[in-house]
């Protein structure tokens, strides 16, 4: 679940410029372990002056520096103001981690295929992004309010990725044997391991088999995902017990 | 007697300015003889164009062949009274006389000074002759004159009824207009040309008038000789036979050369002034009837995506911009371009904002520019609906004062899109396929129809499941048989009743979509016909 995320992930943004600022505005309200590095020291005293404690002075040219700021494992969010800046360290991160998400900024598609190319897990384009939600208030105005209530509005409805555990009482059972409309959810889709890592979309009309590690992507309000998740771990907990007993 | 005369002539101005219907009258016809906007004026410019065509077409065959004498007859009468009643009424409508009476009347009573019949009538004068001297006017009056067929030497004004039909033709006029942008020069030009044409021709006379030259037998010979060889046209039927009348030929033609290419410089440099004047209007003219027309302000990279995208999805878009090169761009880029400042009402009000725009982009990189693109356009028109972009903070609450309708922070959307991903990369995926339709399922947008099949039904007499789509939400408007603002009704239960203008969004694969919208058509049409 999105909440019981936020505090397990590790962010290392990278830049606290105009864009990185703002980034790091975002991300804060959803993590809460996040350290802001940066090249210039006005604007790490900039980021100290925001009250973020772990920011720091490192020269990007220097990997050890780099590697000494402990990487394996987090999320490394590149997000200069200068796109050559963060091609650079794109593919100086790369080079020197094995297991890290790299998610980086881009500002056009020809950046964009460059730091596909060297490696960046995650690439978001701000202009593409910003003029895909222009053209979709234009011309899918009633989509977009239900996007917005979704993504950008905070009232509770989101969507959330639910990774099946094993032993709970979604396992074995297929698409229809489960009525989550009555549980206040909708299913967009899922990713079923027997069919490989692809996400399937439910309006497909496939009747997938529900199986552990599947992982369920469900649009609903709070209450009734928290409700959901809650009835996983828990029919887990009592499958667990029953088998002992 | 004077009194009497001015007593009534005020108080008939007064009854012109008060008479509603007067106006009104007057107003039709200067928008229909000078208003290139009224809708009206394009029949009457056509209707003029062939009256013009068919009167020059008949002056031309007359001047060897007999014409049939109901077109003589239609010739002498229609076709002259009609460009006489134009003329009439063009001279009618240019300024108002009453307004000059009433404003001298109130002067002259506010002052308590003597009515001045004689400087009213001046200014009248002065204004109707501002009319009668201007260029399209005396052709007006000249093209008339064709018709007293008996000073047969009058014939030769048939060509001012072709130069007539200057006035029906906008980039015709354009054409005169750039010329006249360059009148110092041509002026200046003209002058130097007439006086060494002058010149030259003195002097060949002088040299070879006195019968050196069998050709050159009066000053008239000389002058044609030397507008033909300055001209470097060189008929060749007069030549220079001294030594001294081929040195001046040497010299009028280096002066020809120059001055040819002179004029040529000059009319070039004015039409690459008056260029992007004249792309302005031809862009004005092809949106002056769009409706639904979305203006993408600002050319920069979200403008230029954003304009791409739209015109994919067969959106009417305008882009604007000041910028030349940025402007070059979006025209190599297909786009209609009007080089505008957004920012002024006088762009906004050329594309009839409120009548024809549906939403306004502005995407400038600079956010004050933004705001003021925003104040502007929501002075002008309450209804339009504004996007504008923005990095500040600071400037979105201004701008939400301002009155857009949307704000697209990029900086705020990547950040919020980074956190989506590392929150649930998969669900950010699946979003992701959906707003971008990579993969084939998407997000659509379907209105109940009234009459439909879901019209007055409940969601749950509707199998969605089976039409392998995915209801996430409806919007209901806020007001029955409200088109505009609606509240979402998130994951609906099976109860909730559907009627005409609700707008169902539902997820699915395109043939589900279209098969869904198909039906929703089908039934309307299915009910239409059983009525």
């Amino acid at each position: 679940m999105f909440d019981t995320k936020k505090d397990q992930r590790e962010i290392v943004l990278f830049g606290y410029g105009k864009l990185g600022h703002r980034v790091y505005e975002m991300l804060s309200t959803y993590f809460s372990k996040i350290t802001v590095v940066e090249q210039s020291d006005i604007l790490t005293q900039d980021a100290k002056d925001h009250g973020i404690v772990k920011s720091f002075t490192v020269d990007f040219k220097h990997d050890q520096e780099l590697m000494d700021l402990g990487l394996e494992g987090k999320i490394l969010f590149c997000a200069m103001d200068e796109m050559a800046m963060n091609i650079f360290l794109v593919l100086s991160l790369k080079s020197m981690t094995q297991n890290a998400t790299i998610i980086s900024i881009s500002t056009s598609a020809e950046n964009t295929r460059k730091l596909k190319f060297i490696g960046a897990d995650k690439v978001i384009d701000i202009y593409e992004a910003s003029a895909n939600r222009i053209v979709d208030i234009i011309t899918r105005p009633a989509v977009t309010r239900v996007l917005d209530e979704i993504i950008f509005i905070d009232n509770g409805i989101s969507l959330e990725e639910i990774e099946i555990p094993p032993n709970s009482f979604l396992e074995g059972k297929y698409v229809h044997d489960i009525d989550f409309k009555a549980m206040d959810l909708i299913l967009v889709g899922i990713t079923d391991k027997e069919m490989g890592d692809d996400f399937i979309f439910v309006s497909r009309g496939i009747d997938h088999k529900f199986d552990a590690g599947d992982i369920l992507v469900l649009l609903g309000e709070s209450p009734a995902l928290d409700a959901f998740y809650k009835k996983l771990t828990e029919s887990r907990q009592t499958s667990t017990e029953s088998k002992r007993g | 007697m004077k009194q009497l005369f001015v007593k009534y002539l005020v108080s008939f101005s007064y009854l012109l300015e008060s008479s509603s219907r007067y106006k009104r009258v007057k107003r039709f016809f200067d928008n229909l003889l000078n208003n290139d906007d009224y809708p009206y004026k394009k029949y009457f410019d056509i209707f003029m164009v062939f009256i013009i065509l068919s009167s020059v077409t008949i002056l031309v065959v007359d001047v060897r062949e007999h014409v049939a004498y109901w077109l003589e007859w239609y010739d002498y009468y229609i076709v002259t009274i009609i460009f006489i009643i134009e003329y009439e009424l063009r001279l009618w409508v240019h300024g108002d006389m009453h307004k000059i009476i009433i404003a001298h009347y109130e002067e002259a009573e506010f002052f308590e000074k003597p009515f001045s019949l004689k400087k009213v009538f001046s200014e009248i004068f002065a204004q109707k002759w501002e009319f009668v001297t201007s260029l399209p006017a005396i052709i007006d009056l000249v093209a008339i004159l064709p018709s007293y067929r008996e000073i047969r030497v009058l014939r030769v004004f048939v060509l001012f009824r072709a130069f007539k039909m200057l006035r029906y033709s906008r980039s015709l006029l354009q054409f005169f207009d750039i010329l006249r942008s360059k009148k110092v020069e041509l002026y200046a030009l003209f002058l130097l040309l007439a006086f060494f044409t002058l010149i030259a021709s003195m002097m060949i006379y002088v040299f070879e008038g006195a019968g050196q030259n069998p050709n050159i037998n009066s000053l008239f010979d000389a002058i044609y000789w030397a507008v033909v060889t300055v001209t470097t046209v060189g008929y060749g039927d007069i030549t220079p036979v001294t030594h001294e009348g081929r040195f001046i030929s040497i010299l009028v033609i280096i002066t020809g050369l120059g001055a040819i290419t002179f004029l040529t410089s000059i009319i070039v440099s004015a039409f690459g002034e008056k260029l992007p004047e004249i792309k302005q209007t031809r862009v004005l003219n092809q949106v002056a009837k769009v409706k639904d027309l979305n203006l993408v302000c600002g050319y920069g990279k979200i403008g230029q995506i954003v304009s791409q995208k739209l015109k994919a999805r067969g959106e009417k878009i305008l882009v604007i911009e000041n910028d030349p090169q940025k402007v070059e761009r979006a025209e190599l880029d297909g786009h209609r371009v009007l080089q505008a400042d957004a920012t002024k009402s006088a762009t906004l009000l050329q594309l009839k904002l409120c009548d024809n725009v549906k939403s306004i982009i502005a995407v400038t990189h600079n956010d004050i520019i933004n705001v003021f693109i925003t104040i502007n356009a929501r002075s002008l028109c309450k209804s339009v609906e504004i996007i504008a972009r923005c990095s500040e903070k600071s400037v979105a609450t201004k701008l939400k004062l301002a009155g857009a309708n949307h704000l697209i922070m990029p900086e705020e959307i990547a950040g919020l899109l980074g956190a989506v991903y590392i929150g649930q990369p998969v669900a950010f995926d699946a979003l992701q396929a959906i707003l971008t339709r990579k993969k084939s399922a998407r997000i659509d947008e379907v209105e109940v129809k009234r009459g439909s099949f879901l019209d007055g039904k409940k969601v749950g007499d509707f199998d969605f499941t089976g039409s392998r789509l995915v209801l996430l939400a409806v919007l209901k408007p806020l007001k029955p048989d409200e088109k505009m603002s609606h509240y979402v009704l998130f994951n609906p239960p099976e109860e909730t009743q559907l009627h005409a203008h609700d707008i169902l969004v539902v997820m699915g694969y395109n043939v589900s979509i279209a098969d869904f919208k198909e039906r929703m058509l089908e039934s309307v049409r299915y009910k239409k016909r059983s009525a």
